[in-house]
């Protein structure tokens, strides 16, 4: 029984649009957003090898006409595509068009492309629901960078997306309805999963076989704002490292800032499903990699009888340099190289596993006379960079928020006192603790109230620790193991039941299940999809896949996949614009 | 993924190694001498090559062996017979194609008759009839256009409808001879006979030619001319002048503009790009048919089947190569198209990049073709190659045929003549009892007859496994018979005794 994937539900989609369109020479018309979708999943190369010459944005197609290609337009169906659609057919520059929108549209646009089709070129519209980015089997993202507007509220725009969003990724995965469960405190998650649940209703109506599929789904919504500690953690494993000190974008790293890095090397790709390497060790920790490209440098270099050594990654460098044709032979393994040595680096000069056992240390350890001298001594090491002092002071304020002989304010002192600390930094502890503190939570983020809690992490202490620099586990993991366990407080986590919904609740569901539901029984979920407002971290898309491997159904995603730098940016613009006055006024109070 | 068009590395590089060939020619040679050898049979091209890759990684996704695997299954429920469960599928996929094209015909219907009444009278008003007045400024003429047009009466009109100028001394009224509307001098437009003629019938007319060249040079596609006395339409005008035309409203000149971008739409030409494209694919379209013949050939030689001649390969061989030739040049030549991107504005560069793009995806489209066939193509065998192999075959079959012959020997030397279960082997059909030789070496020692019961009660076994019932039962009766022959056997071997002293009497 595998799981869902939803990499392969997109991939479906666009192997059905080339299909259709016949032998013929193809172009792929896209926009910003599709063009990255189909990216996610398809190398290019894959694509031209099905006679797809020519791919192009719909806003920029060029004035010569081409009446012997067939245009593919694959678009999401926003107002501004719709013009460019428009335009597009009463000139056409294709001889043929195969519109295929990413989401359901109103009947209008029909209405308005039909009149627009003078020439009669349209061949098939249809609405195939690859409408999210497919970033590994089981993850997925909207990419949107920014979801909170001021006071944690939505825009109709990031609303409408975010539902379009959901909906389209239930469509692909052929499910017309789930049991929708909101995280209750968040007015956010409720607005959402009420849309979610209405729109459902008025857009599901395929014909199916499969009754099956009704109602057990679960749709999990989770505010981020429940756990903003994960998106303020320094990560080990490859992916989630990679994305956490270097940054990835569309399954792009930029390593233009990579000292010495050669031209080719600029901009790289790291996508798991073209590259064997990275899909083997996107879940290896940091020194499982370094064996493993080790490995792998060590059996090229028995093809070649070099005699030479490899004992560190500096050598490893040096190697590959010395052998220009080692490049050519696979880009993939250079590519490796130049990541993981750019990362050791990193790590070393930053001193990185230090501020990382101090920083796992202070989440999952209760001991606050220990961890603050700690922190003084790294604030004032001038080896850490200011980014990480930021990470600890916002775990420290979360973490001891209401503790009797709260310190934060000295250490804030410490800090200006000894480094050059930019004010946004100041600024993001007081905004992240309304973004985040107490006051909005509602779960036991850090395991200290309830008794079972104690004891395990009791137990743990007496055990001692396996790894040091990850004893955190994401609060989502709870989270769902509530849920399986039919332990998710239905007060906390209130799912959306509809009138219609009861009513075909009592149509479909077979006598057993309602039994099954009188007894109080929950029925089994067939899978879990878990979207998080605000965006999820690779460190919880590791925790999840795990879970998977041990024949768990879960689908993660989020508006974004954060790391420190971006969740910096967005708990920045969520943040009660009063505060940011005040703040303000304490600047220039200060400045006086 | 749209801008990495450029930093796409061309070129003949081996999939297994990365070596970088240069030429196609190259590239076959190398792979032939250094992979073909290790694994012949698994390499068919680079794209299975990928699919491999990619199926390997996926194996490392989902055999993670762990004692606690199972730990989450308890918690979901899924229906086994569900077959959408096991293998994922398609999404769900909304098709609008029904509902818009009947909204389309609607609206072309509606304009389409729109388009023959003006085409009808348009029709009428050019006619090259004798009785037809010609000559635009007569009395006649008026009243000849006034019969296939009713003109309104234009005293009721005091605006020009199209522009809203009150008419006056300076501003005239004349009226559109296609629905007979008032329109002012200005607003009129002017369509001449010639185009007219075009516009009802696209193919016989002489303007053919001129307007499917006209239709690829953007902007001067327009249908009419305008009067108005700008510069660029006087050639217009003076050839307004000189050729009889039509006075029309600008509704109508949409009408009839629509028609005949239409008509240019429907007869543009083919860019060179896809001529040229067309030769690649029909190459493409030889290849895939004698490709296959072509493998099989080779192989054939190759096990020494004397099926085929070297010459029969190498005919193959010819074409294929004649086939990859051109599909290089091709490709070649529509590449060396995307720098010189004829019959493009020069400002115009996106379109410029476009067909650029379009020119270097077409080669690395080719390219990538003929890595996968350099791959898969062997080369015909040299004579000595096959002579060896058939030699090598004909070693084989001749052992094979004398293991056989001995075998053979050996079961009639041990073996009595009764020919039972030789007749029922030549009965059977596709199935063919064999006997275990273990059995034979047992029974080796016991009588003839003894050996034959074995041997037709193992046959009878091995027919049952094979579903043989009719067999299994003449068998039987066979079996029966042998019974009988057991159980008179003692006097029967004095018989026979007795037999053989006779002739050897005799």
């Amino acid at each position: 029984m595998t799981n869902l994937n939803v990499i392969e539900a997109v991939r479906f989609y666009i192997m059905r649009m080339i299909e259709d369109c016949g032998q013929n020479v193809k172009g792929f018309v896209m926009d910003k957003e599709t063009a990255s979708i189909v990216s996610m999943v398809y190398a290019q190369s894959e694509i031209l090898q099905k006679e797809v010459f020519l791919f192009e944005r719909i806003d920029t197609i060029g004035q010569k006409s081409l009446k012997h290609l067939t245009a593919i337009c694959f678009l999401r169906p926003t107002k501004e595509n719709l013009e460019a659609l428009t335009r597009e057919l009463h000139e056409p520059k294709y001889g043929s068009y195969y519109i295929y929108f990413s989401n359901f549209i109103e009947y209008n646009y029909i209405k308005t492309l039909s009149e627009a089709d003078e020439f009669a070129c349209v061949q098939v519209i249809q609405e195939f629901y690859a409408d999210y980015l497919a970033i590994n089997r089981h993850l997925y993202s909207l990419n949107i960078p920014m979801t909170y507007q001021k006071h944690y509220e939505w825009n109709d725009n990031h609303l409408r997306r975010t539902v379009q969003g959901l909906i389209s990724l239930l469509f692909s995965l052929r499910k017309q309805s789930a049991i929708i469960r909101y995280q209750k405190s968040s007015n956010m998650a409720r607005t959402l999963a009420d849309k979610l649940s209405t729109t459902l209703m008025r857009q599901a109506d395929f014909a199916t076989s499969n009754i099956n599929d009704i109602n057990q789904t679960i749709v999990l919504i989770v505010d981020r704002r429940e756990d903003a500690i994960s998106p303020l953690l320094n990560q080990w494993t490859y992916q989630a490292m990679i994305h956490e000190l270097i940054g990835i974008k569309n399954n792009r790293v930029n390593l233009s800032q990579v000292p010495g890095i050669k031209k080719e090397l600029e901009e790289v790709i790291m996508n798991a499903e073209y590259d064997e390497f990275y899909a083997n060790n996107l879940y290896s920790n940091f020194g499982e990699i370094a064996t493993n490209i080790k490995g792998l440098m060590e059996h090229f270099q028995e093809k070649h009888k070099s005699q030479s050594k490899l004992e560190s990654i500096t050598d490893m460098k040096a190697f590959i340099e010395t052998y220009p044709q080692f490049k050519k032979l696979s880009g993939t393994v250079s590519k490796h190289v130049t990541i993981v040595s750019e990362l050791s680096r990193l790590v070393g000069h930053y001193h990185l596993l230090e501020v990382s056992e101090t920083e796992q240390n202070l989440i999952c350890q209760s001991d606050h006379n220990a961890i603050v001298p700690k922190i003084k001594n790294l604030i004032k090491d001038d080896k850490i960079q200011n980014e990480d002092i930021l990470r600890l002071l916002c775990l420290y304020a979360l973490r001891y928020e209401r503790h009797a002989n709260n310190e934060l304010d000295i250490l804030k002192n410490e800090t200006q006192k000894y480094r050059q600390f930019p004010e946004k930094y100041i600024y993001f502890i007081q905004a992240l603790l309304d973004y985040g503190g107490q006051k909005f939570r509602q779960a036991d983020l850090f395991k200290t109230q309830t008794t079972m809690a104690i004891t395990r992490q009791f137990i743990r202490g007496l055990r001692g620790v396996d790894n040091v620099y990850a004893q955190h586990a994401p609060l989502i993991k709870d989270l769902l193991e509530q849920l399986l366990r039919g332990k998710l407080k239905d007060t906390l986590y209130p799912s959306v039941i509809s009138k219609d919904q009861i009513m075909q609740n009592n149509r479909h569901t077979t006598n057993q299940q309602n039994q099954l539901q009188q007894q109080g029984q929950q029925t089994k979920p067939s899978e879990i999809i878990v979207y998080v407002i605000g965006g999820i971290t690779y460190e919880e898309s590791f925790h999840i896949h795990m879970m998977n491997e041990k024949n768990a159904r879960i689908l993660l995603g989020g508006s974004y996949v954060h790391n420190f730098s971006s969740f910096i940016d967005e708990v920045i613009t969520g943040t009660s614009s009063n505060l940011f006055v005040e703040s303000n006024e304490l600047l220039t109070a200060k400045g006086r | 993924m749209l801008p990495s068009v450029g930093d796409v590395r061309e070129g003949f590089i081996c999939p297994q190694c990365h070596h970088d060939m240069s030429t196609m020619e190259m590239l076959q040679l190398h792979f032939q001498d250094v992979h073909m050898k290790q694994s012949s049979s698994a390499v068919k091209g680079l794209f299975s090559l990928a699919k491999q890759k990619i199926k390997s990684v996926q194996d490392n996704f989902t055999t993670v062996p762990n004692e606690q695997s199972n730990v989450y299954t308890q918690f979901f429920s899924f229906d086994q017979n569900d077959s959408s469960l096991k293998q994922q599928q398609i999404g769900y996929i909304r098709s609008y194609n029904d509902k818009f094209k009947k909204l389309r015909k609607i609206e072309h219907d509606q304009i389409s008759i729109e388009t023959t009444r003006l085409l009808l009278r348009l029709e009428k008003l050019i006619s090259n009839d004798e009785d037809v007045p010609k000559n635009a400024k007569t009395k006649e003429r008026r009243k000849y256009e006034q019969e296939i047009v009713e003109w309104i009466d234009d005293s009721k009109v005091s605006l020009c409808p199209s522009c809203a100028k009150p008419f006056s001394l300076s501003r005239r009224k004349h009226h559109c001879r296609l629905d007979g509307f008032v329109i002012c001098d200005q607003c009129s437009q002017f369509l001449l006979f010639s185009k007219a003629r075009y516009l009802i019938d696209p193919n016989s007319s002489t303007l053919n030619k001129m307007t499917a060249n006209g239709s690829s040079l953007q902007g001067s596609n327009s249908l009419t001319a305008t009067v108005t006395t700008d510069d660029s339409n006087l050639n217009n005008k003076d050839k307004v002048n000189s050729e009889n035309y039509l006075r029309i409203c600008l509704s109508c000149q949409k009408v009839l503009q629509r028609r005949y971008d239409q008509i240019c739409f429907k007869n543009a030409q083919r860019d060179e790009v896809f001529l040229y494209y067309e030769k690649i694919a029909e190459a493409q379209k030889e290849l895939a048919n004698i490709h296959p013949t072509y493998s099989t050939i080779i192989e054939s030689l190759l096990s020494g089947d004397t099926k085929y001649q070297i010459i029969d390969g190498q005919r193959l061989y010819r074409q294929l190569t004649s086939c990859y030739e051109k599909i290089d040049s091709t490709s070649k030549h529509i590449m060396k198209l995307a720098d010189s991107c004829s019959n493009i504005d020069e400002d115009d560069t996106q379109s410029q990049f476009r067909y650029s793009a379009l020119c270097r995806n077409i080669r690395m489209y080719a390219v990538h073709l003929l890595q996968n066939y350099a791959i898969s193509t062997r080369r015909v065998p040299s004579e000595d190659d096959v002579q060896r192999a058939r030699d090598e075959r004909k070693r084989l079959v001749e052992e094979r045929n004398e293991l056989e012959r001995a075998a053979k020997a050996e079961l009639v030397s041990k073996i009595s003549s009764t020919d039972s279960p030789t007749t029922s082997k030549k009965d059977v059909s596709g199935w063919r009892p064999t006997i275990d030789r273990n059995l034979l070496v047992q029974a080796q020692e016991l009588n003839p007859l003894v050996q034959q019961v074995y041997q037709v009660t193992e046959y009878i076994r091995q027919a049952q496994i094979a579903g043989r019932y009719d067999e299994v039962e003449s068998l039987k009766l066979n079996l029966k018979e042998l019974e009988q022959a057991l159980k008179n056997m003692p006097q029967q071997e004095n018989a026979s005794t007795f037999d053989s002293y006779a002739i050897e009497c005799e």
